[in-house]
């Protein structure tokens, strides 16, 4: 034991000065770099205190981002219902057929049942796969839809990586979110909801150190248009 | 010239210094190594997502993936290489009017008439483990074909090998080309769908009792 630590200790002289502090340091590295990895699961959990939720009171429209429609709607509905903002766009996807309906297809559907709201609702036909492609793909419908505000409707965990790709991509517009909660109950919900968030840490980490300094033209690819 | 160096006052710190640099290099060689097969394994590992072994079974599963998936299922019904056909494709939102499976039945009805009475859809309400479950013991199947997009294939397969073993399971992949390929680093979203089902399976394996 003490042979050891002469030898130890023999090399540590011979150590740059770097070398050691990060000898000296290591506990510290390691706590950084586990609150580094903890940091998108406690943060995605709570993301709403460090959105601009529910604000303005007054957006001109609100969107619901594509995906989990059925999870997102019936919050966007009872926030068209109670006057806070006139139109409401619905992004849906037109690419994937199921039983000979695309989700926009859908989307135009459900929204002909609302009959009081019909008039208000628009549906986006996107080709995007990514937040990114679908901010770039949006921006035409809110243009057409004349608005220079938007409240942006999804779920918990893709809230704050969806407000960040909004603001950069669109900057002219001025950007709140509304959280859908989707019910977390059961163990198998639980292990898919972990499963989401890891994913959504992997986008997030992607978004940063990829996709945000890429120019808008290289993702935008898409064609698009609001059907009424 | 003999070379002094700082801490020659140690014992035997030269050969300190000679096993550092050894340590060193076999780090280097190491780490090289290390790189190469991980690059081998990143080369291969779209591939390992895939499992594609069709044959003849007594009724067709459509697991996920679009309407392009039921068209090739539809075409082994046909052609009697499979006698039954049970869709579970991507879940449709349902709306106030008419449920899911029954725009999916009409869809059905219109799109294969001649096959319909053949082809079955899993009902809205149901828990779609027990009523696969059910009724590939009502249909008294012996084997089984899952028709699943190429990127969840070996996954899905693995999932009812485990759950209902006394089936003979195989599966036929379908081709999506805007999702995924085993070239994935070439496309972002083959990128995307290839990082998801890896984790996906990693998951699965790690939770599976």
């Amino acid at each position: 034991m003490v042979a050891r630590f002469a030898i130890f200790w023999c090399e540590l002289q011979s150590w740059g000065p770097v070398q050691k502090l990060l000898l000296r340091s290591r506990w510290t590295i390691c706590g950084v770099v586990v609150s580094f990895l903890l940091s998108p699961l406690t943060l995605g959990a709570r993301s709403e205190r460090f959105l601009p939720v529910n604000k303005p009171a007054q957006p001109d429209a609100i969107v619901i981002l594509a995906g989990a429609f059925e999870h997102r709607s019936p919050k966007a509905l009872a926030l068209l219902r109670a006057g806070v903002a006139k139109r409401l766009i619905i992004d849906a996807d037109d690419v994937q057929r199921v039983y000979g309906e695309t989700s926009a297809d859908r989307a135009i559907r459900i929204a002909r049942t609302e009959v009081q709201l019909a008039s208000r609702i628009d549906v986006c036909r996107m080709t995007a796969d990514s937040t990114e492609e679908e901010a770039l793909q949006l921006e035409s419908c809110l243009r057409m839809v004349h608005a220079h505000s938007a409240m942006l409707v999804t779920s918990r965990e893709h809230s704050r990586r969806a407000f960040r790709v909004f603001q950069h991509r669109l900057p002219q517009y001025e950007w709140s979110m509304a959280i859908a909660d989707e019910q977390q109950g059961s163990t198998a919900q639980t292990t898919a909801w972990s499963g989401t968030q890891m994913q959504e840490w992997l986008k997030q980490l992607w978004w940063a150190g990829v996709d945000r300094w890429k120019s808008p033209t290289q993702t935008q690819a898409a064609l698009m248009h609001v059907s009424l | 010239m003999e070379v002094t160096h700082p801490n020659a006052g140690c014992p035997d710190a030269r050969e300190f210094v000679n096993i550092r640099a050894m340590r060193a290099r076999s780090f280097i060689v190491v780490f090289c190594a290390f790189v190469a097969v991980t690059m081998f394994v990143l080369r291969f590992s779209g591939r390992l997502l895939i499992l594609n072994n069709p044959e003849p079974s007594n009724v067709a599963i459509v697991e996920g993936g679009d309407d392009r998936s039921y068209l090739q299922a539809l075409a082994l019904l046909r052609h009697g290489n499979t006698h039954y056909l049970l869709l579970n494709m991507d879940p449709i939102d349902v709306d106030a009017g008419t449920g899911a499976d029954e725009r999916a039945r009409a869809f059905v009805n219109e799109s294969a008439p001649d096959v319909q009475d053949r082809v079955f859809i899993i009902p809205d309400s149901a828990d779609e483990d027990e009523w696969i479950r059910a009724k590939l013991h009502e249909l008294e199947a012996k084997s089984v074909l899952l028709v699943v997009p190429e990127a969840s294939s070996r996954l899905r397969i693995a999932e009812f090998r485990r759950a209902l073993p006394q089936y003979r399971w195989r599966a036929l992949t379908v081709k999506y080309q805007e999702q995924f390929d085993e070239h994935w680093w070439r496309s972002r979203a083959w990128a995307k769908r290839f990082f998801g089902s890896s984790l996906a399976w990693v998951r699965w394996e790690l939770a599976a009792p």
